[in-house]
């Protein structure tokens, strides 16, 4: 490669980089948005994809012991109102969604934490905590292989004040 | 909350190499973090793993602080007959975990 040919390239190389610096940040069209699953190694797409290598088995499991398990005052469980597991196919692919009690968007933590007082009279469950994410995973594994499509009719404001 | 997933072939031909892999939930915590106020967060992890075919032991793993949350080990044994494995986990504080798989082999 002659010394011009290289400085060319590495003029365009800097327009480009620059041009990426100046656009604005903006939204990936929706067809052209892909899973994190495509970004991984082959190795690691092979560990998620057999439940018995997957790490988050082991919070699906555990949030299965929590859903029956009796919490707070109320001494209820999750399953005493929702029934089996099983019952929560497709909600959490509903998620966020709009709360009409409490007049905004939750997303399916807060929903959680929300049956937690409202139903079980038990303290909300720390963000990120190991039991939130466990009953969280347990839930939306029941949704495995559904498309994300919350009901946006509600939250137009939510999702402008995220833009 | 100690759980374990094991995930062997129920049905393997005689004689067939055959893969297990374990999996089990735990923090392995190092001894070597600070907490919050400073102090050294006490070791806590897992320091052997055993696994027995029909009480005779086929793999034997001593597992150190590097080693990460939940380990995953895998290996290979030769299937010879039906029968049960045995896995056993042994750690820091006492920490006991002993899971039971049966397989057959034709």
């Amino acid at each position: 490669m002659n010394l011009r040919r290289r400085s060319s390239l590495l003029l365009a190389a800097t327009l480009v980089m620059s041009d990426v610096l100046l656009l604005p940040a903006s939204e990936i069209p929706l067809d052209a948005r892909r899973s994190g699953y495509d970004f991984m190694s082959r190795e690691t797409r092979a560990m998620q994809d057999d439940d018995t290598s997957n790490p988050a088995t082991l919070w699906v499991l555990d949030g299965e012991a929590l859903w029956n398990a009796k919490a707070g005052t109320a001494q209820k469980s999750c399953a005493d109102c929702h029934r089996d597991l099983s019952s929560m196919k497709g909600v959490a692919a509903r998620y966020p969604a709009f709360d009409d009690k409490r007049g905004k968007a939750v997303d399916l933590e807060s929903r959680i934490n929300f049956c937690r007082i409202d139903h079980q009279q038990a303290p909300p469950l720390a963000s990120e905590s190991r039991e939130m994410l466990a009953l969280s995973a347990a839930i939306a594994r029941q949704s495995r292989g559904e498309p994300i499509a919350p009901d946006e009719s509600k939250m137009a404001a939510t999702i402008d004040a995220g833009r | 909350m100690a759980r374990a997933l094991i995930n062997i072939p129920p049905k393997v031909k005689r004689g067939e190499v055959i893969e297990i892999k374990t999996l089990i939930s735990h923090v392995m915590e190092t001894g070597f973090r600070p907490s919050n106020t400073g102090q050294l967060i006490p070791r806590d992890i897992i320091t052997n793993f055993t696994c027995s075919y029909n009480g005779e032991e086929v793999f034997q793993s001593t597992l150190y602080p590097a080693i990460a949350a939940n380990p995953y080990i895998t290996f290979f044994t030769v299937a010879t007959e039906s029968g049960t494995l045995t896995f056993q986990w042994t750690g820091d504080n006492g920490y006991s975990v002993t899971e039971t798989a049966q397989i057959t082999v034709e």
